[in-house]
């Protein structure tokens, strides 16, 4: 079963295969890879700052494979690839089941024909049981092995959506969860509250307020993507929910108040796995706990189009372990070829992967106090 | 909350089967579950081994189990391993789908507080597309994580049986596969073959016959495990077609000439995966290639009962790679336990890691044919002993 690989670097190419691309991160149940969102973003906020390299590996005529790679232009010289706006919660090169080892090696085998010739290939928010990176390392057509570090993981909580109704689901919850949620439904309720997803009429306004209400949320907690994406990001995920919204690819979930948002979370679907991407609430509301009421909103959502699981994105915050009934964690991964930029390569990227690499030993060695303390201390020099 | 328990005999995991087989179905793992694990304690376990199997539960509900067992080496050196991998790969913990986290950490947890802790966990044949080997490092107890090294991956191919019916797949393959197979089934008809599965009545007969042609198929060319276990085997095969036959998770495919058998190869199931196990067959019928005639008869029942995966077991061998379209790899390595004993886990676990270079520096550097003379030297070594 040999592929026939392409790689594709031009717009007018890449959106010529969009469509099989799409079919592809669809049968691989994965919603951030899909071309709405991974090209769609890369195109409003990352083109000048990644050029791609798409490898596409097909068996006959079918795309069996996809892997969406992208380099800095300004810093070619250095050979760093990583995954095409690598920047979302969960990225990952593509695969038919049953066929990750193979494309990667077909991969693997065309890595000397990419111009800048790799140096680096960065996995970023893979998911852990991802065969990929072992199974590029294993191929990669070198005299020696590439290096290839794990240098982090990190917990995505996940709720399984096996039950026959919405209904079934929340019964088997526990009896404390069941009462608070339908409290927590019937108080917003009573206040006058009412929740739905973005239509293409309030697509505009509903992501300024998601870019709002998560910028108030995080106002002196530290670092957000979203608050530093600005108005360019909006954009963007406006662009992304034109082009998604209709199959159900891009879910903004709005709670109101009095005609107010006082809440609105973002989601991504593709082949029966929703993940929740980000969110904003208002503070002010916070008794109502707008955060959870979206989140079961969507379930319940989910349950509706038959869908099979949500994953509720990097970070085990205690809100989404409410829901949670299991993880399916990321793994940040690297990979260096050997060659004579490997010193130059390793140089470079060793204070980013042991850096990571110490918080994650400090956070086993030390007391879960400490580790806080140490947490408020960085936050605060921030 | 999980909560992990430890379970040391054997008699206490007769009482688990229906969860544990539960589970197994869960994950497709035929060869996880409890029939084929218990038949092995009976008939192919290593005098010495102890089970240390790993349950998990939430609540009253089982979530996870990890059927190791622990025997010792040489300096008191203890190491936990999975049951089975003499007669089949991919060997893995069970979990319920998203829990594998949590069942990681209650078996590192269970076995790094056990009486006697096992100083290395051996990883043989476990599934690469699963979140284990990251998952029971991560989730080991303590400030230190367990050093895991890989001594190898090998390829798995498999039938993804991704279209609608056996027929569908068959006018997927190539022309030249079809007109092979269509060819072989008339060739063997023609000449009065009869292809069948063992029943109640058969079973101990047609497993010493799977026994006889896997050892027959296998004189002279090199180490097989299955061989080696000779009678063991043939009694496993037979505690474990008394175990599932009924279920139609256990098939012993035989396949006749005027009466006598001419191949034999064995499959189990458990959810939508259907396991090839093994076979052997006559040499003097092999203008018949009664391998593939057999594959060819249990990868139509397989769309026939709507499995989802073929699983073909470990090692490309030409005749797999005929029908297979994917594959899902395994990795053998190993995880030493953090600890006082850790240096000398390291330096015992030394020369496998160094022969796992030099065997990846050869795959590298070496050419196929240099690499087959090679294999073929090393069979024969291993043949002479």
């Amino acid at each position: 079963m040999s592929l026939d690989v392409a790689i594709v670097t031009d717009m007018e190419a890449l959106d010529a295969l969009a469509p099989e691309w799409h079919a592809l991160a669809t049968a691989c149940a994965e919603p951030l890879a899909t071309p709405g969102w991974t090209l769609t973003m890369w195109r409003m906020l990352d083109r000048d700052t990644q050029e791609p390299r798409v490898v596409t590996m097909r068996d006959g005529d079918r795309l069996v494979g996809l892997a969406p790679l992208c380099f800095d232009p300004a810093h070619a010289h250095r050979g760093g690839y990583r995954l095409l706006s690598g920047e979302m919660p969960r990225t990952t090169p593509l695969a038919l089941p049953g066929r990750a080892w193979e494309v990667a090696g077909a991969l693997a085998g065309v890595v000397r024909e990419l111009d800048p010739r790799p140096a680096a290939l960065a996995l970023e928010s893979v998911p852990a049981a991802s065969p990929w990176p072992l199974a590029l390392a294993e191929q990669w057509p070198s005299r020696m092995r590439p290096w290839l570090r794990r240098y982090f993981t990190m917990s995505s909580p996940t709720v399984a959506l096996v039950h026959d109704s919405f209904d079934d689901w929340l019964g088997s919850k526990s009896s404390n969860f069941r009462s608070q949620m339908r409290r927590m439904r019937r108080k917003f309720a009573q206040a006058g509250g009412s929740g739905r997803f973005a239509t293409h009429e309030t697509l505009h306004d509903d992501i300024a307020a998601l870019v709002r209400l998560h910028a108030g949320r995080w106002e002196g907690r530290g670092e957000s993507s979203i608050v530093a994406g600005g108005a360019e990001l909006a954009e963007a995920f406006e662009a992304v929910g034109r082009a998604l919204l209709d199959d159900g690819g891009f879910r903004l979930h709005v709670l109101e108040l009095d005609g107010a948002p006082i809440s609105a979370q973002l989601f991504a679907a593709a082949g029966g796995d929703v993940i929740y991407f980000n969110g904003g609430w208002d503070e002010r509301h916070a008794q109502f706990k707008p955060a959870m009421l979206g989140i079961l909103d969507a379930i319940e959502d989910a349950f509706a189009r038959g869908e099979r699981r949500m994953d509720l994105g990097p970070g085990a915050q205690p809100y989404k372990l409410r829901f949670a009934d299991g993880t399916d964690p990321l793994s940040w991964w690297v990979l260096i070829p050997p060659g004579r930029r490997m010193p130059a390569t390793l140089a470079r990227t060793l204070p980013t992967t042991t850096w990571r690499e110490l918080r994650t030993a400090a956070k086993r060695a030390l007391p879960p106090e400490r580790v806080e303390r140490l947490r408020a201390l960085r936050d605060r020099r921030r | 909350m999980a909560e992990a328990a430890l379970v040391t005999d054997v008699a206490s995991l007769e009482r688990l089967a229906p969860e544990w087989d539960a589970l197994a179905v869960a994950n497709g793992l035929p060869q996880m579950s409890p029939a084929w694990v218990l038949a092995w304690w009976r008939h192919v376990a290593p005098a010495g081994a102890e089970p240390r199997v790993v349950t998990v539960r939430d609540g009253e509900r089982l979530i996870g189990l990890a059927p190791f067992y622990v025997e010792s080496h040489g300096g008191g050196r203890l190491d936990a391993r999975l049951p089975g991998i003499e007669i089949a790969a991919r060997l893995a913990p069970l979990a319920v789908a998203g829990r594998e986290w949590d069942v990681a950490a209650s078996i590192g947890g269970a076995l790094a507080h056990a009486d006697r802790r096992p100083d290395a966990l051996r990883l043989e044949g476990l599934p690469l597309e699963t979140q284990w080997l990251t998952a029971l490092r991560d989730a080991w107890p303590g400030a230190l994580r367990p050093p895991v090294r890989l001594t190898g991956v090998d390829g798995n191919p498999l039938i993804a049986m991704r279209e609608p019916s056996f027929d569908a797949w068959f006018a997927g393959r190539s022309a030249n596969f079809r007109q092979q197979m269509r060819r072989l089934r008339r060739r063997f008809e023609q000449a009065g073959g009869v292809s069948r599965v063992a029943t109640r009545a058969t079973l101990a007969q047609d497993a010493a016959t799977l026994t006889r042609l896997h050892t027959m198929r296998w004189d002279r060319r090199g180490h097989s495990n299955l061989a080696e276990l000779g009678g063991c085997f043939t009694a496993f095969t037979i505690a474990l077609g008394e175990q599932l036959l009924d279920d139609g998770r256990f098939a012993l495919r035989v396949l006749e000439l005027g009466g006598e058998p001419i191949g034999a190869q064995l499959f189990v199931r458990a959810g939508g995966t259907t396991l090839f196990v093994n076979g052997g067959w006559d040499e003097r019928r092999a203008e018949l290639k009664p391998s593939l005639l057999s594959l060819l008869d249990a990868v139509e029942e397989a769309f026939a009962l709507g499995a989802e995966r073929f699983d073909l077991g470990v090692g490309e061998q030409s005749y797999k790679l005929r029908f297979a379209d994917g594959s899902a790899p395994l990795a053998w390595g190993v995880l030493m336990a953090p600890g006082a004993r850790l240096p000398l886990t390291a330096a015992r676990t030394l020369p496998a890691l160094a022969n796992a270079l030099l065997r990846d520096s050869a795959r590298r550097t070496l050419s196929e044919h240099q690499l087959d003379r090679l294999r073929a030297t090393r069979d024969r070594l291993r043949g002479a002993r």
